[in-house]
């Protein structure tokens, strides 16, 4: 409860901003919040409000794990820090090299692997797995 | 005359009874004022248990002065006669891995090849031991992708700094 008590206004702009399946638990001193944003603002401004209330979120009393709404076909900006995001032929990091994107290039959602990779295609064609974490539904 | 004994050897009983009614007691009170004053002094993966008066510290602290701050402040308890220190160091802790798998390990990998300036240090029943210094930007960045990965920090283990 008192974890609760601490994300109160995270809490309750996850409600406001109408995440969908919005699941809240305690477990073994840690608060589990998940859910599906509508939109890559709405999940940064979640992320702000978990930092102004735990400020450098190293507290390790919440797992959020939040995921931006997207399905099959949807558009995805590459927002690595400048350089290109690599594509690979499975989803792990020793996944062959199949092809590249560029920084703020645009790709296309085949499917939602698990939480840490996407397999997306580019506009060459090219398909593969991508870090899901440098990719932002638009 | 039989019927004295059986009251002297109930009242004795009764005695005896109350008596360890209030030990136990006692120890439960002490319990009670050492988590109270461990939680007051911040230290809240430190556990106490009190037998006797003898307070036995266990659970993990990030140091050796955190460990010599948490049997300070047990000691300084009214009822506490020894105190136990059976406190690991963060450093022992990380040893003693249990949550940690290869997947969890390729998951960390992945996402500290993109945060410069964090190294992994190991793993712990509470999570992942990380140690850096980070911008708040990055610092962005590394925990929402903890998150994805459901991933919990160990922070009394864990060293990070946010500039």
């Amino acid at each position: 409860m008192a974890l609760q008590e601490k994300y109160a206004a995270l809490l309750a702009k996850a409600q406001e901003l109408g995440v969908e399946s919005l699941s809240v638990a305690e477990q073994d001193g840690v608060l589990h919040i998940g859910g599906t944003t509508k939109s890559t603002a709405d999940y940064d401004t979640l992320w702000a409000a978990y930092d102004q209330a735990d400020p450098g979120m190293n507290s390790g009393d919440l797992l959020m794990n939040l995921d931006i709404k997207a399905d099959a076909g949807a558009q995805l900006e590459i927002t690595t820090d400048s350089g290109n995001l690599n594509i690979r032929a499975t989803p792990s990091l020793e996944g062959d090299l199949v092809g590249k994107a560029a920084h703020g290039e645009v790709v296309t959602l085949v499917e939602k692997t698990d939480d840490m990779w996407w397999k997306v295609r580019t506009k060459d064609g090219e398909e593969g797995y991508a870090y899901a974490q440098y990719l932002s539904p638009l | 005359m039989k019927k004295v004994m059986m009251m002297a050897v109930a009242a004795f009983m009764l005695i005896a009874l109350s008596q360890s009614c209030k030990k136990k007691m006692k120890d439960e009170d002490i319990a009670k004022a050492a988590t109270e004053a461990l939680t007051k002094a911040g230290m809240t993966s430190t556990t106490v248990a009190v037998k006797d008066g003898v307070a036995t510290l266990t659970g993990s602290c990030k140091d050796d002065k955190c460990k010599a701050e948490c049997e300070a402040a047990v000691k300084a308890v009214a009822g506490v006669k020894e105190v136990k220190n059976e406190c690991t160091v963060a450093a022992l802790a990380s040893l003693t891995t249990t949550k940690e798998d290869p997947k969890m390990r390729n998951a960390v990998s992945a996402i500290l090849k993109d945060i410069p300036g964090v190294t992994l240090k190991g793993f712990s029943d509470k999570g992942v031991i990380l140690e850096g210094t980070v911008t708040s930007a990055v610092n962005m960045k590394l925990k929402q992708a903890l998150g994805a990965a459901k991933i919990v920090l160990d922070a009394v283990a864990s060293k990070l700094t946010v500039k």
